[in-house]
């Protein structure tokens, strides 16, 4: 009878305890936020705390001592993972696995990516000469995150932003991606395109008529429109697609922008000298279209 | 909000921007310079010998649709060079689909995918200026692939 008793009670103890396991609440569960931008993915796999009232968390000796070099998450350390180069902050990060941490101190934080991806946050980075890190500057928001976040508010198709956020604080990282497709373009292939253009443009874009021109500079098709009806098409690259056809390429500060891959600029023929183009969008529908000007 | 994000530039991209394309990258080392994605392989379908444009859909099954009718009609034509066209909105890798044409027929897919009446367009497009199915295939990997 006793040791059926003792059976008995031994089972029930062993179902509660491991159901209790399985079942258990973590107070930071983990996340994982993934975003692929142009064929390049970005994956942050991190733990999640909560603010739980606290207000102060930075500075605070029982959150994020001054000076500590903290994991932005919880147990395992924040973890990055890019399959391809990227640069974050302009700072070249090649493609890997990479632990992430933040110096924090009252003068502005530090972002360390560390090559050694498995590690604890009590350990603090490695120390690795593969290092990256550089400063950044923590902005305070008027609303609070109450579970430590990280997200891609922005997505382009050069780059993104990603977001950490945990309560009135938030760090933006610039991302920058390699184009899937080089904008760059052989010189014999560019001559069939360069020229003057008389160049019709649909209402969607103002509707005009005006003289463009195509030129070809460091390996790239340029495209000049002095009376376009914004900023950035004023002066933009073709992004060579192949069989005549190319996306539209925002530049700022000789800097790639944006690409407008919802657009094509269709020229005619295909397959040899261009006498015109088309500009065409979603639904193949005609925004503006082109004929080349006699020399 | 990048810095160069004007609320002009904002209201344009909002305005135009039905859709994004999703264009899928391949790895690979054919030379930038030429034009080509790095390395992409698109494979196109062969279009069936007995294709016809029997389940494509009709004018009255397009009730409410009025602005693809001529789209569809178009396709109606061409059911030999639909066939063999890979439709790129991903939904060549549901069953069922097996090419452009697909997409105009019972499913009723083109009806809503941008993807697939962009494509669409360009295929009768390109076939009324005497381009060859070759050609058309090129030209919709240029765009998609």
């Amino acid at each position: 009878m006793t040791r059926r008793i003792a059976a008995a009670v031994f089972s029930i103890a062993t179902l509660t305890l491991s159901s209790t396991a399985q079942g258990q609440i973590r107070a930071s569960e983990r996340s994982t936020v993934s975003q692929t931008i142009d064929g390049t993915t970005i994956t942050i796999d991190y733990g999640r705390p909560k603010t739980r009232g606290r207000t102060e968390l930075w500075g605070n000796p029982l959150v994020v001592p001054w000076g500590k070099k903290w994991t932005p998450g919880a147990n395992w350390a924040t973890n990055i993972q890019v399959d391809k180069d990227i640069t974050i902050n302009g700072h070249a990060l090649p493609e890997g696995h990479y632990s992430m941490w933040m110096e924090v101190k009252q003068d502005g934080w530090t972002a360390i990516f560390d090559p050694d991806a498995r590690r604890f946050h009590l350990q603090g980075p490695s120390g690795d000469p593969n290092t990256i890190q550089f400063d950044v500057q923590p902005e305070t928001v008027n609303w609070n995150t109450e579970v430590l976040t990280f997200s891609f508010p922005e997505v382009k198709a050069t780059g993104s932003v990603l977001r950490f956020a945990w309560g009135h604080t938030q760090v933006d990282f610039d991302i920058g991606v390699k184009a899937s497709r080089p904008i760059m373009i052989a010189a014999d292939l560019a001559e069939r395109y360069v020229g003057s253009y008389d160049f019709k443009v649909g209402e969607i874009l103002g509707g005009s008529e005006t003289i463009i021109e195509i030129t070809y500079e460091n390996e790239r098709l340029v495209v000049r429109w002095p009376d376009a009806p914004l900023a950035p098409l004023k002066e933009t690259w073709l992004q060579p697609l192949g069989e005549g056809m190319f996306h539209p390429v925002e530049i700022t500060d000789g800097e790639i922008l944006d690409i407008m891959t919802f657009v094509a600029v269709e020229f005619t023929p295909f397959d040899g000298k261009a006498t015109g183009f088309e500009w065409r969008a979603l639904g193949d529908e005609l925004w503006a279209e082109a004929t080349r000007l006699p020399y | 909000m990048s810095q160069h994000d004007t609320p002009s530039r904002r209201r344009f991209l909002t305005t135009v921007m039905g859709a994004s394309l999703t264009l899928v990258a391949g790895p690979g080392n054919v030379s930038y310079l030429r034009g080509h994605r790095l390395g992409t392989q698109i494979d196109h379908p062969e279009p069936r010998p007995d294709v016809d444009a029997s389940n494509v859909l009709s004018e009255a099954q397009l009730a409410g649709f009025d602005h693809l009718i001529d789209l569809y009609n178009g396709i109606r034509e061409i059911p030999h060079v639909a066939d063999g066209i890979r439709c790129m909105c991903g939904c060549a890798e549901l069953p069922g689909f097996r090419s452009l044409l697909t997409c105009f027929e019972s499913n009723g897919m083109a009806m809503s995918c941008e993807i697939c009446q962009t494509e669409g367009r360009m295929v009768v497009r390109y076939h009324n200026e005497g381009r060859t199915l070759d050609q058309i295939r090129a030209a919709i990997t240029a765009r998609f692939g």
